[in-house]
């Protein structure tokens, strides 16, 4: 059992998952060559870590940008939490006045089965 | 196409268009569309070809072109899907795209047909696909994006 932390580059974003509380946050651009790659271990941390029935998890999210392929990979990802036995809930977070931020973070909310909330800061 | 040269293309984007666009939204969606289009290249021009991306900022305009050889059925392939996509309104255009996303298909890459939709609507529409035939079994295609920046 442990935290997943990873730093934010030019291509790819901070990333910090904890167990204590259970939180996860994903900041900074996605845009990566290949981005099944990158997420590869955010996918296998929801698996190994997010089985508890009924706990909390908080899912942050505060991109800056991101790329067509990170889009799927974060689809994938919020898929996972949301089948999880976890009781999860988004915070997408936006730029205020970014129309393409916030129509992303619609477009997740219609499609993904969780509370979410879009955030302007 | 080296991943190598597109982090170095889109660093350069970045930084001018930090530098030149006042309007930080402005700002990125050059980005973001530059982004696409360097993916885009990236993913599916022909290894070891030779490669083009533009960049020109003129009067409140931004043009970014990207043009890169492709198998001619893939050239073929983008056409046909360009003209569909094209022919949608704007609002139709983004519940399909949301279609898209949700669906679970995906490419080599990790996209799934996502890129073309965000290029033709972060740059309102404003782009053009010319697909070029060489008539000796090569072709290229060649993306024009036109965004232009307010109050400039």
């Amino acid at each position: 059992m442990s935290d997943l932390r990873l730093e934010g580059t030019s291509k790819t974003p901070s990333v910090e998952f904890t167990l204590e509380p259970m939180c996860m946050t994903i900041s900074g651009r996605s845009i990566p060559e290949n981005s099944i790659e990158f997420f590869q271990p955010l996918l296998d941390w929801v698996d190994a870590h997010c089985g508890v029935a009924g706990k909390p998890l908080e899912v942050n999210i505060r991109l800056e940008y991101f790329n067509t392929s990170s889009s799927k990979c974060l689809m994938d990802l919020l898929r996972r939490v949301e089948k999880s036995a976890m009781t999860a809930s988004v915070n997408w977070y936006y730029e205020s006045e970014d129309e393409d931020m916030l129509e992303a973070g619609e477009d997740y909310d219609a499609i993904i089965e969780l509370p979410f909330r879009l955030v302007a800061m | 196409m080296d991943p190598t040269l597109v982090h170095v293309a889109l660093v350069h984007v970045e930084r001018v268009s930090f530098r030149k666009v006042g309007d930080r939204l402005a700002q990125k969606r050059v980005f973001r569309v530059a982004t696409e289009l360097l993916q885009n290249m990236l993913h599916h021009g022909l290894p070891a070809s030779e490669c083009t991306f533009e960049v020109r900022a003129v009067q409140g305009k931004w043009t970014l072109v990207a043009r890169n050889p492709v198998p001619p059925e893939t050239s073929a392939w983008l056409q046909a899907r360009w003209e569909e996509l094209q022919a949608h309104p704007e609002s139709e255009l983004r519940l399909r795209e949301r279609d898209a996303l949700a669906e679970n298909v995906r490419s080599v890459h990790g996209g799934g047909g996502l890129g073309l939709f965000e290029i033709l609507r972060r740059a309102d529409g404003g782009v053009q696909l010319d697909c070029l035939s060489f008539g000796n079994g090569t072709a290229a295609v060649e993306f024009t994006a036109h965004i232009l920046i307010p109050h400039e």
